[in-house]
């Protein structure tokens, strides 16, 4: 782990649940004045023991989904906030498929008011040893939604909650 | 060869990656340790322990502070720490 003043990199191997600790830097780093996500990335490498690692990277729709509820529960939609999410392997058409257009190596979400973002309800699972993934938050001055971020356990809500936001 | 390969005898090594970049900056601006230099350990200690890791060491200088991490198992009993066992030993 490093930590500068206004930056952490957390690098972890083995059976860590690295996402788990998304909304909690969150929440130390508005103790400490920084109350916006400049940046904020992701990415693994492949498991070579899928089986064993545990919620939320069990499994490929788990640590998705969560990325998803992160990235949208940081994007302030209303200050016309891109959202801009990679996938930065060939392996994902379908995913891409579920996102955008086809052939599309990214996706990105402007204002809700004439583009409100089609969120994936279901992913394609590719198999999790071919599956390195990497999705990329890049954006200016996002501001926390707390009340979102609270809400991380109900999974079944993450992206209702999210398109609320939009709608507001 | 590789049927023999088990989670036991070998080890998870791929890593996962998480970088956050915070702001607004003007508020770290300046020298010395402020922002997010200025949690205090047992903080650190708090949330790193929802990822399932622990602190070894700690390395700083001017610009960040290095943490070395380790895996907490989900064994609670596991004897990882021999020092543990040392009013043991002191019985022999």
């Amino acid at each position: 782990m490093f930590v500068w003043n206004a930056r952490i990199i957390l690098k972890t191997c083995g059976t860590t649940t690295l996402l788990k600790a998304v909304p909690r830097l969150l929440e130390i780093a508005k103790e400490v004045g920084l109350t916006s996500v400049d940046n904020m990335f992701y990415s693994r490498k492949k498991f070579m023991f899928p089986e064993k690692q545990l919620i939320p990277h069990s499994s490929f729709t788990h640590e998705v989904r969560s990325l998803f509820f992160f990235f949208f529960a940081l994007t302030d939609f209303s200050h016309r906030t891109k959202l801009q999410v990679e996938f930065l392997d060939g392996v994902f058409g379908k995913l891409h498929n579920n996102l955008e257009t086809e052939g599309s190596t990214s996706s990105k979400f402007g204002s809700p008011s004439t583009h409100p973002p089609i969120i994936p309800t279901k992913f394609h699972v590719p198999p999790l040893k071919l599956a390195p993934i990497t999705i990329k938050l890049s954006s200016l001055a996002l501001n926390f939604q707390s009340s979102l971020i609270t809400d991380f356990s109900h999974n079944s809500q993450w992206f209702g909650l999210c398109v609320g936001k939009v709608e507001r | 060869m590789e049927q023999s390969l088990s989670y036991h005898d070998s080890f998870e090594g791929p890593e996962k990656l998480l970088e956050m970049w915070f702001g607004p900056l003007d508020n770290v601006d300046g020298a010395g340790k402020l922002g997010l230099r200025k949690v205090e350990r047992k903080v650190w200690d708090e949330m790193l322990s929802l990822v399932k890791c622990s602190v070894l060491n700690v390395l700083s200088n001017d610009y960040f502070d290095a943490y070395l991490l380790r895996l907490v198992t989900p064994q609670p009993h596991r004897p990882d720490d021999f020092t543990e066992n040392l009013p043991l030993l002191q019985n022999y």
